[in-house]
């Protein structure tokens, strides 16, 4: 059984990914509200992977990447972050720091599954 | 990108947590516009706009999941013109204001017609006069507009100060038990302003770094300790000097560099449960159930008296007497988790007044009282619409102009008032304004023109009401833009009636109107009188109730068509229930009656005997061949028996029409496009 932490501040936005990933089969799930929670549940339960949005409450999406990527424990886990935005300059801040994959929404709900598969395959 | 056929569907299971998470955001981004503009008018600091980005954020990515491309479309153009603001240094010129509140109020419409599965409003104007408001910020600007508060902004620059640093160790354990690092950071609000708040790695493990600026004397819980949680005394910082330089993070500064930005949101998030109505209605139930438990229970001690079981009697007596106390007191705990402060409407209402002042040129002061006043979610919902056509109409035909208002000798300003009372299983809401009162002369002639049979002598406020409720009544000839009224007072009276409430309307000439809303707190469990009607039992709302009298059955005459009996100074119109439900008719000399309805306008409901009082549990008559016009539903009591619940209000209305259509067809009236029968 993976374990995928869905990261977003809106409830409706985390039930919606869950659900698309559902289809995933033996997965579960762990969510978080804001990135202060993210960076707990990473800290006291495994993860397999990450969905992370990026504008959220408290700590920033991009900086919950960074503080991940800058600590051995977390340094190949999968993370996928899944925003809004579309554009150049936000998809090159976020691989720079270090993200899997730069997934916009709206997600088609069928595509999310086999991308976020990919990885936990790898992983 | 919108949603194809099978997208649609997926996204369909969602679609009510999208409308509620809506409706959060919205009120979010009225709170923080109205904020904005009230610091624009007496010069205070402005709000800072992070909650509003966030909202606006969440809306415009939600929308474009579930397909709701209008409120994408302004969202984000909403989004974009904030942040502009926000760099600009988030004081916003009036005009720029203005475009806001409209991007709101359009972004509501579009999620309402999604709602209703209308086409969306064209917002195509709207969104270009926001995307001409400020330069566009790049996603850049966007991640280092900072939300962090100096101490002194969080504080008032008032009083001293103590900085406490909280170091919060999250475990698998404290996350079983609920003490995560969003509720730690919950508690550490409630101690003062969260000024910092960082993630540090140590020992293998994650440290939160919290810096928290309280006023001096104000402690920590000893007992936080347990869950996690150390603290220090960091500095004290008296009265701050003019500069104020923002308190800077200590230098063992973790390793996520920028500001993690955290501040005080107003309203805390640890109060607010969001609980999924269903869910709440399961327990509901449940009580429900329980209630006739102990109905059961006390049947079979009434059973057991008659055995000499004294010792066991006593003990099944003080098991009931606690049941009973427990339920109550269970019952009231569920309830009030339904319950939400009747403010949240208020505040919605002072958005949709503000539009309504602006384009009406006149002064209008608003008054709020009561905003604590606690009212059912559901109730409260479906009064939004009623209130908002009161709270329109008040200002745009109520409340007269400035120059008007002067020539009457009163002041310039107008004054609106929402009063929201509790009294018992009820609700009131009164909406008054100290206007011109209504012109019933005016509100006369209209109606004869529209064939409303009237009688000839002056009308009451309650006769008054019911004309302006008549379907499509208006008194002006084009229903004006912002209040559209005519076609509001009765949108208003039904909805109203809708939830068993009711109505009522007080008008003086020169001196203003007030509307007065009664509801039930809620709707689930009531107490009320059972009775005995030609052999069955019903049940009748105890609030519903004015008096109780016994009369002698050859006292009760006939005039005029209608059952009536001598009451106080004048007479008692009846109705005879077994006669109306067609139960058998036991023929008595003595009945009683229950006195329901307005002072000015009370009513008999003719029983045969009282059986007590009784706690019910309502179950609304939701199949349609069942339902019956003047049963609110069904309950059971315990004996297995469904006894009906009479809809006290609307037997009422069944007596009003009937006298109306007999007023009519007596008074051989001009031919009417709006008999009293085609209402609803």
């Amino acid at each position: 059984m993976r374990t995928i932490l869905v990261v977003d501040d809106s409830p409706t936005m985390r039930r919606m990914i869950m659900a698309a990933l559902r289809e995933l089969g033996d997965v579960a799930f762990d969510q978080a509200g804001s990135g202060l929670e993210a960076i707990e549940r990473l800290a006291v339960s495994p993860v397999d992977l990450v969905v992370l949005d990026l504008n959220m409450p408290d700590v920033h999406g991009l900086e919950v990447l960074r503080f991940v990527r800058s600590h051995e424990r977390f340094r190949s886990l999968p993370v996928v972050v899944l925003t809004t935005r579309s554009d150049d300059q936000s998809r090159r801040a976020a691989l720079d720091e270090g993200a899997t994959r730069y997934l916009t929404k709206p997600f088609q709900p069928a595509a999310l599954a086999p991308e976020i598969r990919s990885l936990l395959d790898v992983a | 990108m919108s949603p194809t056929g099978g997208e649609a569907s997926f996204f369909d299971q969602f679609i009510e947590d999208y409308y509620s998470e809506c409706d959060e955001h919205l009120a979010t981004a009225r709170r923080v516009l109205l904020a904005l503009e009230g610091s624009a008018a007496d010069g205070s600091p402005a709000p800072p706009m992070h909650e509003l980005l966030r909202s606006l954020h969440t809306l415009k990515g939600l929308s474009g999941m579930v397909g709701d491309a209008c409120a994408e479309q302004v969202s984000h153009a909403l989004e974009d013109a904030v942040r502009g603001i926000e760099l600009a240094g988030g004081r916003p010129a009036p005009a720029a204001l203005d475009a806001l509140f409209a991007g709101v109020d359009g972004l509501q419409r579009c999620v309402a017609a999604h709602r209703l599965g209308e086409a969306g409003p064209d917002v195509d104007a709207l969104v270009a006069t926001i995307a001409g408001l400020a330069p566009r910020a790049t996603p850049a600007d966007a991640r280092s507009a900072s939300d962090t508060r100096t101490v002194a902004e969080a504080l008032g620059r008032e009083e001293s100060t103590v900085v406490y640093r909280f170091e919060f160790v999250p475990s698998a354990e404290l996350s079983g038990r609920g003490v995560g690092v969003d509720a730690v950071r919950a508690r550490l609000r409630a101690v003062g302003t969260l000024l910092d708040a960082k993630p540090r790695v140590f020992a293998g493990g994650v440290v939160f770094d919290f810096l928290v600026a309280a006023r001096a004397g104000v402690q920590p819980d000893a007992a936080w300790a347990a869950d996690g949680l150390r603290w220090s005394l960091e500095g004290e910082l008296a009265r701050p000097a003019a500069d104020d330089a923002p308190v800077a993070p200590s230098a063992d500064a973790p390793a996520a560099p920028a500001s993690p930005p955290t501040a005080a949101t107003g309203v805390s998030g640890a109060s607010v449960v969001r609980v999924d109505l269903g869910r709440l209605d399961d327990v509901m139930r449940l009580v429900g159930d329980l209630v006739v438990s102990r109905s059961r229970l006390e049947d079979a001690l009434r059973g057991a008296a008659s055995a000499d079981q004294s010792a066991l009697l006593d003990v099944l007596a003080d098991t009931n007497a606690a049941m009973e106390r427990q339920l109550r007191q269970l019952r009231e705990g569920v309830m009030r988790i339904r319950l939400v402060p009747v403010g949240e409407v208020f505040e919605r209402l002072r958005f949709a007044a503000r539009d309504a002042i602006r384009e009406s040129g006149k002064q209008v002061r608003l008054v709020f009282h009561g905003q604590s006043t606690e009212i059912d979610k559901v109730v409260v919902d479906r009064m939004l619409e009623p209130l908002l056509h009161l709270v329109r109409n008040a200002v745009s035909h109520g409340i007269e102009g400035p120059t008007e208002r002067v020539a009457r000798g009163k002041a310039p300003e107008g004054t609106l008032s929402l009063r929201a009372t509790a009294s018992g299983d009820r609700i009131r809401i009164v909406v008054e304004d100290d206007g011109a009162g209504i012109d019933v002369d005016r509100v006369v002639q209209r109606a004869r023109e529209h064939g409303l049979a009237l009688p000839e002598e002056a009308l009451t406020d309650e006769q008054l009401l019911a004309v302006l409720c008549e379907p499509g009544f208006s008194t002006r000839d084009e229903a004006d833009r912002t209040s559209g009224r005519g076609v509001g007072m009765d949108v208003v009276r039904s909805a109203v009636r809708a939830l068993s409430g009711e109505l009522a309307m007080e008008t003086v000439d020169g001196r203003g109107t007030a509307f007065t809303i009664e509801l039930p707190l809620t709707l689930m469990i009531l107490d009320a009188l059972l009775v005995d009607v030609g052999g069955q039992q019903m049940a009748v709302p105890q609030p519903a109730l004015r008096e109780i009298v016994q009369v002698e059955t050859a006292s009760i005459v006939t005039f005029e068509n209608n059952a009536v009996v001598r009451y106080r100074d004048g007479v008692l119109p009846i109705v005879h229930l077994a006669r109306l439900f067609g139960f058998a008719e036991a023929p008595a000399s003595r009945c009683y009656l229950l006195v329901v309805g307005t002072e000015a306008a009370p009513m008999g409901l003719r029983v045969d005997r009282l059986i007590g009082l009784r706690e019910i549990v309502v179950h609304p008559v939701a199949d349609r061949l069942v339902a019956m016009p003047g049963v609110a539903g069904a309950t059971d009591l315990g004996s297995g028996r469904v006894s009906l619940i009479l809809d006290t209000a609307a037997l009422l209305r069944m007596a009003e029409e009937q006298r109306d259509e007999r007023a009519a067809a007596r008074l051989a009236a001009p031919p009417s496009r709006h008999s009293s029968g085609a209402r609803t």
